[in-house]
Order: C-alpha cells, then structure tokens, then sequence
C-alpha cells in the first residue's frame, strides 16, 4: 500500500470521482425524465406505441450496457451520430437507465389504489388533474425505494464509461495502476470512493423516504 | 330527480342488472338492500357513470347521464367535459373512504373546489371549514387521513362530497368498513343530511338506520328490484319470500 503514489495521482483521483459523479447524475437525469416520459406514454394504451415502447424496453434491458455503449460510441458514426467520448456515456447510462426506470414508474403508477383515482372522478376531476394531483404524489411515494436502489445501481454501472476512454474514476485508476505498477491500491481506493458516493446516496435516499412517508404511517400520540 | 328506467348491464355472460326501474324525488333518501352480489353498489355506480349501464336510461334533473342520444335514436358516449359536469353535481361516499393520503383533511376537501369549481384558495379554506366543521372534525382539519379513525375519514369523505354543494349524494355502503363503534358517528351526519332535505341513495347493510330514514326501500336480488315500498312495508309485510329469508337471517344473527 503506496500513500505515496495516491498522494501523487490525487488530482487526477479527483477529478476521475467528480467525472464519475458528473457522468453518473446526468445520465441519472436523462434517465428519470424519459423514464417518466416512457411510463405516461404507456398509460395511453395505444396499442402499437405499447409494443414499440415494450420492444426498447426489453430489448435495452436484454442486452449489456458495456454492448449498447460500444454501438453507441463505436457504431453511432456509420449513421451520422458521431458523440464525444463522455457525451457518449452520459446518453448511454440515460437511455440505458431510462428503461428500468419506466418500469419503476410503471409499477408504481399500477401501485396507486383505483379507489382514489375513482374518488377524483365522481367529484368531476379532469384526467390532467387526476394525474399530477392524485396518481402521481402516490406514485412516487410507493416509486422512490426502487429508484434509489436503480441510483445506486447506476452509480456503479459508470465503471463500464472508461472501456470508450470516458476521463472517470476507473479510467484514472487504471492509468494510475498501469504507470505505477500499483493494482491493488488502485483497487482498494476505488473501493473506497465508490462506498463514499453509495453511501451517501442511499442516505439520501433514506431521508427522502422518511420526509415522504410521514404522513402515511399512523404516528403514534398524534392523532 | 334521479329516474331509472329500464337500466340492465352484463359483465360478459353474466347479468348483473336487469331491467331496473327506480325514482328518487328531491329531498327523498332511498336504501337498496339486498345479499351481497345482488347489483346494489354496481346499480349505484352506475347513477354517476362510474360504472356504464348497456341498457336502459339514467337520468339526473331529466338530463341522460353517460349518454346522448342522436337524432337518428342512436346514443354515444357523452363528452368527457358534459360527463365531468354531471358527475360534481353528484356526491359520492365510497365503503373504504377513498381519501388521497398525501392529503390533510383540509386540503381533501379543497382539492376539488380549487380544481373543479376554480375557487380561489381562501373561499375553498373557508367552505372546507365550514363543511368540516358541521361533520365535527374543524380540529382535525391539518391531520392526514392516516391518522384519523375509520369514522373520522369517512365523516372527512362525505365533508369533501358535501362542500361541492352537489345536488344528491350517493352512499356505497358508507359503514361497513368501520369498527362497530364508529358506525354511529357516520350514520348521524347522514341523519343530519336526510333531515336538512339532502336527496340521498343508498346502499346499506344498516337496517336499522334505513328502516329510521328512509322514505323508500328497494330491496334487490339477483339484479332485479323485488321489493320497493316504504320501510313498513318492506321489512314487516314483504310477500317476497326472499326477502323476508333475507331478514329472518339478519335477525337471527343480530339477536343474542
């Protein structure tokens, strides 16, 4: 173990976490909103969108990030699409997030007691209102465990963005362990940076949970 | 004020309604009774269009509810716009309460006034409290429906119905989901409600409370009405043998 040799390469360290942690929250970004863009087109049951939406959906879960970044950053020219390295991987981890998170949202739309949306109707509730105001707070709510946990997930999955030579975390490791000869302490440091940003995020996550849930669970002494 | 006429519906093969006539005049109350399985909620439903009716006519104030009719005698679905506008002149108070969780009690009652009558966010307060107020519940106005009682969620359900000033109100069995304890606050604001001239249908396994306010029983079996008349009549003097069945077992399982 060489403090040494981190001490040198801590710049280049840092700024590998800060691309990490840049590629990771706008990939995260792209992926939440088309996620969500994704779960209300569903809701429309068109068949022939439903189909097409299921296709993409199965076919980017079906297959390895590591194969869709590759046809992304690698193919991508033969059509015209030619994407700067990190570009290439903040679209990838957004397209690539976006489809697990359709389906979080799509469960949780289906999580939403028909009950409270049949309450909305009978007072005459237009179905806009009915959506923002009653099916998606509750949405969310019952969403939100899976979407930190797919968070996380994808925090972790940004390692593959340094195989298209993405400036991160991994990418600066290897660098660092390739002119060192240091494997095993780029490893532990990796280790130690990649349990830092999921542990911050699952606490995170922890919090939002118990801000949202609050009202739900019957408190005891304040009826 | 409400009239059915002819109403029928089948899920696939089975039939549910068949051929049900029934009026409610203005400030009336009417129970349907009946065993369970026998149309009550899905017949109520379907007076607010929650649920579609094949056959037959529903009207509100004269107006068809779920349909226009065409020149040429066809009838479509109406507008959802023509739709929404009948409907929040129609309250409704739903068996598990239906209230939105991520909502005080308050703000349950506002949602609708600012969404649908576009009030302006203190006249909806004002109204909101004035209607919690006269369900006994101002004080409890800021809580979440997760930390009420049974009784005290649905009393904060028939408040959010009443403060649409709608025109009737329909009750999906209101009571039987609560703890026998809570029954009685319910059914005394609904007392309060028939006694204030509230026109008012509903689906009850109360037979005490129908039999006290009810102007009219109807007593369905089968998706058929068999039975219609004042309480008297319907719970002392029934010909039908199915419904004197029906309440011999009610007695015989309230008597010990």
């Amino acid at each position: 173990m060489s403090f040494e040799v981190l001490w040198r390469y801590a710049p280049a360290l840092i700024s590998g976490f800060g691309v990490t942690v840049l590629c990771w929250s706008m990939g995260a970004a792209i992926g939440l909103v088309l996620g969500f863009v994704i779960a209300l087109l569903y809701r429309l049951r068109v068949p022939p969108l439903r189909w097409a939406l299921r296709a993409a959906i199965e076919v980017i879960r079906g297959t390895p990030f590591l194969v869709q970044l590759f046809l992304l950053y690698s193919g991508g020219p033969f059509i015209g699409l030619r994407l700067e390295a990190t570009t290439a991987g903040v679209v990838g981890l957004g397209v690539y997030s976006s489809a697990y998170f359709a389906e979080a949202f799509r469960a949780g739309f289906s999580a939403v007691p028909a009950g409270q949306i049949e309450a909305a109707t009978s007072v005459g509730m237009n179905s806009r209102d009915i959506l923002w105001r009653i099916s998606l707070p509750t949405m969310l709510v019952a969403t939100l465990p899976s979407i930190v946990n797919l968070l996380i997930i994808l925090s972790k999955e940004t390692v593959v963005l340094s195989i298209i030579t993405v400036p991160e975390l991994m990418y600066q490791m290897q660098t660092m362990a390739a002119e060192t000869f240091t494997a095993f302490d780029a490893i532990f440091a990796m280790a130690v940076f990649y349990w830092l940003l999921v542990e911050a995020v699952s606490r995170l996550g922890y919090r939002l949970e118990r801000r949202v849930t609050a009202f739900m669970a019957p408190a005891a002494g304040r009826s | 004020m409400i009239e059915l006429r002819g109403v029928g519906k089948s899920f696939g093969a089975l039939q549910v309604l068949r051929n049900i006539d029934l009026t409610v005049d203005k400030s009336e109350v009417v129970c349907l009774i009946g065993p369970s399985g026998s149309g009550k909620s899905t017949l109520l439903r379907c007076v607010n269009f929650l649920e579609s009716y094949d056959a037959g006519e529903i009207r509100i104030d004269g107006r068809l509810i779920g349909y226009e009719l065409r020149a040429n005698g066809e009838r479509r679905a109406m507008g959802k716009r023509e739709l929404r506008e009948m409907r929040c002149e129609i309250g409704m108070v739903f068996q598990h309460f239906n209230l939105w969780p991520h909502m005080s009690a308050l703000q349950n009652v506002t949602e609708p006034l600012r969404r649908v009558r576009r009030l302006p966010a203190a006249r909806a307060q004002e109204r909101a409290m004035q209607v919690l107020t006269r369900v006994g519940l101002a004080e409890k106005a800021l809580s979440y429906p997760g930390h009420l009682s049974g009784g005290q969620q649905q009393r904060v359900a028939i408040a959010r119905a009443l403060a649409m000033q709608p025109r009737l109100m329909l009750f999906d069995e209101p009571t039987s989901a609560l703890d026998p304890e809570l029954v009685g606050e319910v059914l005394e604001v609904m007392r309060s409600l028939a006694s204030e001239g509230m026109t008012m249908l509903i689906v009850t396994h109360e037979m005490g409370f129908a039999a006290k306010v009810a102007d009219r029983i109807a007593f369905l079996d089968a998706g058929r009405i068999i039975d219609y008349g004042p309480p008297r009549q319907v719970f002392h003097e029934s010909r039908e043998p199915r419904v004197r069945q029906f309440l011999q077992t009610y007695h015989d399982r309230n008597s010990f």
